[in-house]
């Protein structure tokens, strides 16, 4: 079993890395645009990019000076003495790396607008979702900085239960159209479907998680997220918002069943660097520790 | 598509030279401003046609929320990236007539108002890729001043020396050409044609 000073250089590893890289997926993403695309203007976008990721992670700088809201996914498996202290050793290593770098603070009172501390430590942050999953041997937390530029662009609608298909495919395209330039597209694009008012924009948040290139178990969900893929990326917006047919990294359902008489619909946007990092301490006291986040284990 | 390597203040013969696709990079000093009270402030010697304690004519404002450390009695940079632009359309156009500030660095680009009075009076808007700040801290030179200072550094107005900043793309000229219209409203198009009424 780990001591919690292990723990916490740990967890201070997993913050950094998730300010200061970007996943590699999205990394060949870019390449992949590189090398095929024909629009000149969005090829150099995406050279650009590729040189921030690169310059970013092997300096350990930040990618993007919006270090985002902090935001931890955990994911506990059996019951283990360290769940007490996780919230508060996560608190003080957003703390210290805050103070260290600096970062911005990002945490604010809602009305008055104003930080409480200068570490991006507030009423209510960091963001903390706990999920238990007993087939899993150990924690795993998930560092998903969130920061504004696609933050402010998330909705949420609770149609009836007679809304067509096309009346939700609307209202997910439209999210996307509205944002416009202003989420630093590509963007991954996640939907949350099904459940009611509070849970539905987590498992938006969720499908954002998911990442590129993994598409729902489910047939009629990997079809409906294949198409708006398509259509999404006909609007032509691009990187940047300066034109081209590479408008969304990735479109991700996640539903759950949902009560009679509502369906709810969130939409959750992701700026194109994705920034996460995960760890996993195993019960055994093994540890993994990487940029990006799996969908195994 | 041509480079330009330019110096502030920017002439605006310089100005009016910038087409679209246009790359560009800066030496000088750039002021940034990255919350609506930094503009509102500017504005209010403005209004009152009195001159705000920053250089404006010529000049170049940087939507840039920066990482400061302080060390003794000076600030060094830490690091300095683009927040969205769009925030601050209401201010922009008064600081361009007013103020006769040349360029506007960010991302995301900003309104048709905007667009009309960097036609009327001779600016461009310069776009960084956003969510790259390793690459773009590296062309800051140093903290030349700072402007009201605050009681925590991330809210100060700061003047920054650059070197060949950039790569900076001009996304929006002087002659009323955006190409963010063009792609939104192409992307509109589209939308209406998935979506009939």
């Amino acid at each position: 079993m780990l001591d919690e000073k292990k723990i916490k250089k740990l967890l201070k590893e997993m913050y950094l890395i998730s300010l200061t890289t970007v996943p590699d997926e999205v990394l060949q993403y870019l390449k992949k645009i590189i090398i095929n695309s024909d629009n000149s203007r969005e090829r150099s976008i995406a050279k650009i990019m590729l040189e921030n990721a690169s310059l970013a992670e092997k300096n350990r700088c930040l990618v993007c000076q919006d270090s985002g809201l902090p935001v931890f996914f955990l994911k506990i498996g059996e019951t283990n003495p360290l769940i007490l202290r996780l919230a508060r050793l996560i608190s003080d290593v957003v703390s210290q790396v805050s103070l260290e770098i600096p970062l911005r603070c990002m945490a604010v009172d809602p009305i008055t607008r104003k930080e409480l501390r200068d570490d991006n430590i507030g009423v209510g942050v960091p963001i903390l979702h706990w999920d238990i999953d007993p087939k899993f041997s150990g924690i795993e937390i998930i560092s998903v900085p969130k920061g504004a530029g696609s933050g402010s662009w998330g909705r949420i609608k609770i149609f009836t239960p007679d809304a067509k298909r096309e009346e939700i495919d609307k209202f997910i395209i439209e999210t996307v159209l509205r944002a416009g330039s202003n989420p630093c597209p590509p963007v991954i694009v996640g939907v949350g479907i099904g459940a009611n008012f509070d849970e539905v924009p987590k498992l938006a948040a969720k499908a954002c998680l998911r990442g590129l290139n993994t598409p729902h178990p489910e047939t009629r969900f990997k079809e409906w997220e294949k198409e708006l893929f398509s259509k999404i990326n006909q609007l032509g917006i691009g990187l940047m918002g300066l034109g081209g047919e590479n408008t969304a990294l990735a479109v991700n359902i996640e539903y759950t069943y949902t009560h009679k008489p509502w369906l709810p619909v969130a939409v959750n946007l992701q700026c194109w660097p994705d920034r996460k990092a995960t760890l996993r301490i195993y019960n055994d006291g093994s540890y993994e520790l990487f940029k990006g986040a799996r969908l195994d284990g | 598509m041509a480079e330009y390597k330019l110096q502030i203040p920017l002439s605006d013969e310089e100005v009016r030279s910038l087409k679209l696709d246009d790359i560009v990079y800066l030496t000088g000093n750039v002021i940034t401003l990255c919350y609506s009270w930094h503009f509102r402030k500017v504005l209010e010697f403005l209004y009152n046609k009195k001159q705000p304690p920053m250089k404006l004519m010529g000049g170049v404002i940087y939507h840039c929320p920066g990482g400061f450390r302080k060390k003794g009695n000076r600030y060094e940079i830490k690091f300095v990236g683009s927040t969205t632009s769009s925030k601050f359309n209401l201010y922009t156009p008064d600081l361009i007539r007013l103020g006769s500030i040349k360029a506007v660095i960010g991302k995301g680009g900003m309104d048709l108002q905007t667009l009309r009075a960097m036609s009327e009076f001779g600016a461009v808007y310069l776009a960084t890729v956003g969510g790259c700040s390793a690459l773009y801290s590296c062309k800051v030179d140093k903290v030349v001043r700072v402007y009201w200072p605050q009681s925590h550094w991330a809210n100060n107005v700061w003047e920054l020396r650059v070197y060949n900043f950039g790569p900076l793309m001009v996304t929006m000229d002087s002659f009323g050409n955006s190409i963010y219209e063009e792609i939104m409203e192409n992307a509109k198009r589209k939308f209406n044609n998935m979506f009939p009424q």
